[in-house]
């Protein structure tokens, strides 16, 4: 569960909710039909597709990546809508990748308007194109990626193959966040993808291969009000099982009830999990070179599924930095699980996703 | 040479000098201060001009490595996906700018600029604030319909805040912007101009009818493998140019500001030359001063001599005095030369909006490099203009140093050499003209100008020995007069020298600007002859660079009593690396009711030319700098291409410095696909009162905003306010000048007065009374003033052709009747004189004070 983005909404469009809100928002599970809803779903204010995963070189050198793409409406219908110009949504991408042996964290942004052509996003299928970072979905269900930016010197040109059909998370796909009905985004993940290409580090190329995490989220009101950021986590174990939990941080650290997560076996159907069936206990703290704090390590239990372990990040410093969003920072890194499942080893590589900590929510953005 | 001792002299010489004549060194040291004051005015003025231009520039655009900009109209945005598409481009973000007016508080505008606040977040330089301080960013910015920015300065000066609405004009079009946000400038780009506002590009394109459009695209390349950008702009440039419109111009952005630099160039090197003038004479003055001071202290330096003072040493102590006191002379001039500048500021910046480009100078600009180097100029001039009294003090021998007597006055140059460098000024004189004119090297008629001065100032002694070998008055008082002057010739011929630089400063300029405003003022009688004259509000103060709302010419057409309506449309644009203004206009209204003065044409009918087919008809400043006949061809760049245009005919103009290229108006829309209106030429029927007619279009044009419409006389008088406007500085150092001279002239009697001490004594002895004295030193200043400004007056006819036919000719090309200014040059006569005689009563009354005893205890 990936919600940056609500971050913008909060702010942007809480008086919008009170008067007639021309978005609709996610109240009932969403009438689920692929290919066309891999594509954009305008009638919500947010969607996003998030990739991130856990790769090895030739040598068996870990590394990790995360590129996602984000539209953001402004308004559903543009002011000027006769000027190319005309505003009805924002796009923004983040591309970041974790060179483990090297202990280097490298992120890139673009953000665009999406005048001329410079963001293309299908209503059909998975066709997202920013600039020249694009996500495209083949024929052949293999989701193809490619970004780069010259001035951090990073790239990526991947495919991932679904080594599972979607999984579609929370209720059917709606994946609550509060508890206000609408406060809720319609979700669904490919958990595990196989995937090969190669990363760019410092202009050179480096052929990988290993696993990627796949998520689309649409919503259009996700945060509850005074919510004040989450922290995410999707681990792949090497038995072939995949888990995503997320815990909503209401004031005063408290995890809001509407937390939630999806365990999601080798074989079989997936099974939703509730804030009662899990407890996440931060282990560290990670302090950055602005003085915010991340907690850095967890405890992680699932009474229920007789699992317990610690992930630990990979590296400590794997914050996005961002300009161009307003200042936003949030922590985005790859990590690994260790622990046990009925009392047999666990172990597994993910990804955690911590935000709010380091940039208020909506900072910069509150009017 | 020991240094230290020498110091020590200097310690105990040089302070003492300054307090025993105050007068003399105040006056000294005032003379310099001015001297260096405009230097430092007009360096100021300049400096402040260019860089509130590029502030401004880098406001919006920050610091790109590569720009691409219509120049005359603008580009289309299609372009942008093409040079998205380039490898070498990393960022790349639009503006599109324009000049409205603002109706709700007449006279005023803002300079919108619609950017994306998206792609421009690597190159912006500004901030955008709103009422907590708080900055906005790109989707605050762009989340509410009609959301602008203005600066701070301009929000205070219109009682504006945040959250209140603004009704912006332009072309016709009107927008009510939501002032939501305060742009805030970084540190660096003080003196930016205030009125520069912010909106998003969607907002400007479709609120003022500009969709599809933009001005310039501002790029940021990734630098080559050596981490170097010139390659990469080369390279970009040579892919990108088969895809460019003609108008569009691409490259390096310094070259746009190298392009204001060249565009300003020949205007600010004007004012530079004059106030190095004023420097030149208070050079003299300097000179003067330490000569009368090495006269009057040939005593003294012949008892440090004898006691073992070297050559050397006495040219360091007068030297080191000098620059001593211009030290204060300078710091003094730089004081007042920033004050200067500031009362300066707003008739340079509207001279240059109207001529050149878009400029609104608050605040002056200090660089602390000029004034330095402009009070280093000071100190340079004194040391120089010292050096020679100094060195020639040096070489008396201090037996005939300390003799008493006249001896001091022996004069110490043979004044016949003086001829020669006079001859030979005069002879550069003339090859710095013919290289100006024909050697294609404007910069040379300066030199010109430079030399016929100095010509001058070596004929000044010749000049004054002649007149006291003429007959004098019959009064004792004027012959003694005459043989005080002619034995103080070496210090009277200086003084003489800088009065008639000085004259022949104010007396050329004057006869410049006289014949220049006398054949403008003739020009506009002749040109101006419609009744009635409709154009935007802005255009008195933003120079011409906001379309006229079209209604405007329906209605005027529509009005009873209107027999034709003369349209008038003009661009800026470079031609061939050189500013130049592309006009158009409706040539059937112009040739029956407002014919030009055509100075030569192609055989047939110019205008009919003009109208059938791709010719022009061009200015004489245009025909001139860029050597052009008719039959000739210009490439002219436009959005539809490279167009071939020949000169019909070359006719008069004085509206553009940089001249004008004047299209028919079918021709123009044709070739540039721009229905823009500059302005509007009303013609009445006969009988038809302009005041009613003008009375009602401006009630129907009431609700579209805000207009200019003058009448005929109306107009005439703005036009010859703009040409009073552009020459106020002229007008402003030649009154520097004269103040300079007249200073001089004090000075230089006040000098004198102190060495003849003892001669007054004698005289008093005597039996002479008093007003004898007087008498005498205010002859003697006579035959000065005399030289000086009959030297002057001559001078200044040459100083005033060199103007006119070279400096003029060479950067201008304009035609300048001679005009000669009677009244004028008769006030400046009689000014001067009076000035002499003024400057005279001080030292004159003070030597007739003189008690005979204490003058004479020197014996």
């Amino acid at each position: 569960m990936k919600k940056l983005l609500s971050i913008l909404l909060l702010c942007l469009a809480t008086s919008g909710l009170n008067a007639a809100d021309p978005w609709t928002h996610a109240t009932t599970p969403w009438p689920w039909s692929f290919p066309r809803d891999h594509g954009s779903h305008p009638e919500f204010k947010t969607e996003w597709w998030y990739l991130t995963g856990n790769l090895d070189d030739a040598k068996g050198n870990p590394y990790g990546y995360e590129l996602t793409f984000f539209r953001h409406g402004l308004q559903p219908k543009p002011t000027q809508p006769d000027s190319a110009w005309s505003i009805r949504d924002i796009y923004f991408a983040h591309l970041a990748i974790t060179d483990v042996q090297s202990r280097r964290f490298i992120f890139s942004e673009k953000i665009s308007r999406g005048a001329l052509g410079e963001v293309e996003i299908s209503q059909k299928d998975m066709q997202v194109r920013l600039a020249d970072w694009t996500l495209q979905r083949k024929p052949d269900s293999t989701l193809q990626m490619a970004a780069s930016d010259p001035v951090t010197g990073i790239g990526l040109e991947l495919s991932a193959t679904p080594l599972k059909p979607l999984t579609l998370q929370g209720q059917k796909g709606l994946s609550r966040k509060s508890a206000t009905p609408g406060n809720a985004s319609h979700y669904y993940s490919f958990t595990r993808l196989q995937t090969s290409g190669q990363l760019t580090i410092a202009g050179k190329k480096i052929p990988v291969q290993g696993l990627s995490w796949f998520d689309h989220e649409f919503s259009t009101s996700a945060l509850g009000e005074d919510q004040e950021g989450w922290d995410w986590f999707c681990l792949q174990f090497d038995s072939g099982d995949e888990l995503m939990l997320y815990r909503m941080r209401n004031p005063g650290n408290r995890t809001d009830p509407a937390s939630s997560g999806t365990w999601i076996p080798a074989h079989g159907p997936s099974l939703p999990l509730k804030s009662s069936d899990f407890t996440i206990l931060p282990l560290d703290e990670w302090k950055t070179a602005s003085g915010a704090t991340y907690p850095s390590g967890w405890k992680i239990s699932i009474p229920s599924l007789q699992i317990t372990g610690e992930v630990q990040p990979l590296l400590l410093d794997q914050e996005l930095r961002l300009k161009r969003t307003s200042n936003i920072r949030y922590w985005e890194g790859t990590c690994r699980f260790t622990g046990t499942r009925n009392g047999k080893p666990l172990s597994g590589r993910g990804y955690t996703e911590l935000t709010g900590y380091a940039s208020p929510i909506g900072q910069g953005m509150k009017e | 040479m020991n240094w230290l001792r020498t110091f020590r002299v200097f310690l105990a010489h040089g302070g003492r000098d300054f307090f025993r004549h105050k007068t003399l060194s105040l006056l000294n040291l005032t003379a310099l201060a001015v001297g260096v004051a405009a230097i430092v005015a007009i360096q100021t003025v300049n400096e402040t001009a260019l860089r509130s231009f590029r502030a401004s520039l880098d406001l919006v655009a920050g610091r790109p490595d590569f720009t691409v900009e219509g120049q005359g109209f603008r580009l289309p945005e299609n372009l942008i996906p093409i040079l998205r598409q380039d490898p070498a481009i990393r960022e790349l973000t639009p503006t599109l700018t324009l000049i409205a007016s603002l109706p709700s508080h007449p006279g005023e505008f803002i300079h919108l600029i619609g950017v994306d606040p998206f792609s421009n977040t690597e190159l912006v330089t500004y901030r955008l604030q709103d009422t907590l301080l708080t900055p906005a960013d790109a989707t605050a910015f762009v989340s509410e319909p009609n959301t602008i920015a203005i600066t701070r300065p301009l929000a205070d000066r219109l009682h504006l805040k945040i959250g209140d609405s603004l009704r912006a004009v332009s072309g016709g079009h009107q927008a009510n912007l939501q002032i939501r946000f305060l742009l805030e400038p970084s540190p660096d780009l003080i003196g930016a101009d205030d009125h520069l506002a912010i909106a998003d590009i969607a907002t400007v394109q479709s609120s003022f009818g500009l969709l599809g459009q933009i001005d310039r695209i501002d790029a940021l390349l990734l630098p080559d493998a050596d981490g170097k950008i010139t390659s990469a702009q080369a390279d970009l440039l040579t892919r990108l140019t088969p895809h460019l419109p003609a108008n569009a111009r691409a490259g390096s952005p310094e070259r746009r500001g190298q392009e204001v630099g060249k565009m300003l160039g020949a205007f600010q090197l004007n004012l530079t030359a004059l106030s190095l003038i004023a420097l030149v004479v208070g050079m003299f003055l300097v000179t003067n001063t330490v000569a009368a001071n090495v006269a009057r202290r040939r005593s003294e330096l012949g008892l440090l001599r004898s006691l073992g003072l070297d050559r050397r040493s006495v040219i360091f102590l007068l030297v080191g005095e000098s620059l001593l006191l211009s030290l204060l002379g300078s710091t003094l001039g730089i004081f007042l030369g920033l004050q200067v500048a500031r009362t300066l500021l707003h008739s340079v910046s509207s001279t240059i909006t109207s001529h050149y480009v878009l400029l609104s100078m608050t605040d002056i600009a200090v660089n602390p490099w000029s004034l330095l180097l402009a009070g280093l100029a000071g100190l340079l001039a004194a040391g120089l203009a010292a050096w020679w009294p100094a060195r020639e003090a040096s070489l008396v021998p201090p037996v005939d140093a300390l003799q008493p007597g006249n001896s001091a006055d022996r004069a110490s140059s043979p004044h016949s050499l003086a001829l020669r460098p006079a001859l030979l000024c005069f002879l550069l004189t003339l090859i710095f003209s013919a290289t100006a004119l024909y050697g294609r090297i404007p910069r040379t008629g300066f030199l010109a100008a430079l030399s016929i001065l100095l010509a001058a100032a070596f004929l000044a002694p010749s000049l004054g020995r002649f007149f006291a070998r003429l007959p004098s008055l019959p009064f004792p008082s004027a012959i003694l007069a005459r043989s005080a002057f002619s034995r103080g010739l070496h210090r009277h011929g200086l003084a003489a020298a800088a009065l008639s630089v000085a004259v022949a400063m104010a007396i050329g300029v004057t006869i410049m600007v006289h014949s220049f405003r006398a054949t403008v003022d003739q020009w506009i009688g002749e040109s101006i002859k419609a009744d009635l004259f409709i154009a935007p509000s802005t255009n008195l103060i933003a120079g011409a660079l906001e379309p006229l709302d079209p209604i405007a010419e329906s209605l005027a057409l529509a009005t009873p009593g209107v027999l034709a309506v003369g349209t008038y449309r003009e661009v800026r644009l470079f031609l061939d690396g050189l500013p130049a203004k592309l006009a158009a206009c409706k040539l059937d209204v112009l040739r029956i009711h407002n014919p030009l003065t055509l100075l030569s044409a192609l055989p047939g009918d110019p205008y009919e030319l003009c109208q059938k087919g791709d010719y022009a008809l061009i200015s004489e400043n245009f025909a001139r700098r860029r050597r052009l006949q008719p039959g000739s061809s210009i490439s002219l760049p436009t959005p539809t291409g490279l167009r071939s245009i020949q000169v019909a005919a070359i006719f008069r103009d004085y509206t553009s410095e940089s001249g004008l290229l004047l299209l028919d108006r079918a021709t123009y829309q044709r070739l540039t696909q721009d229905q823009g209106l500059t302005s509007l030429a009303i013609h009445l029927q006969p009988g038809i009162s302009a005041q009613a007619v003008g009375d009602s279009l401006r009630e129907q044009l009431r609700p579209r905003g805000e207009f200019l419409i003058y009448s005929q006389a109306g107009l005439r008088e703005e036009a010859l306010r703009i040409f009073d406007r552009s020459f106020a500085v002229t007008t402003l150092l030649r009154t520097l000048a004269i103040a300079v001279a007249a200073l001089g002239v004090t000075l230089s009697l006040t000098a004198l007065g102190v060495e003849r001490t003892r001669e007054i004594g004698i005289l008093r002895a005597t039996g002479a009374s008093r007003t004898q004295i007087l008498r005498t030193i205010m002859f003697e200043s006579a035959y000065l003033g005399a030289t000086g400004i009959t030297l002057g007056i001559v001078t200044g006819f040459a100083v005033a052709l060199i103007l006119m036919q070279v400096i003029n000719r060479a950067f201008f090309g304009w035609t300048i009747d001679w005009h000669t200014p009677y009244p004028s040059l008769i006030y400046v006569t009689l000014g001067m004189i009076l000035a002499c005689l003024l400057a005279s009563l001080p030292p004159a009354w003070r030597a007739s004070r003189l008690s005979p005893a204490e003058a004479l205890r020197s014996e």
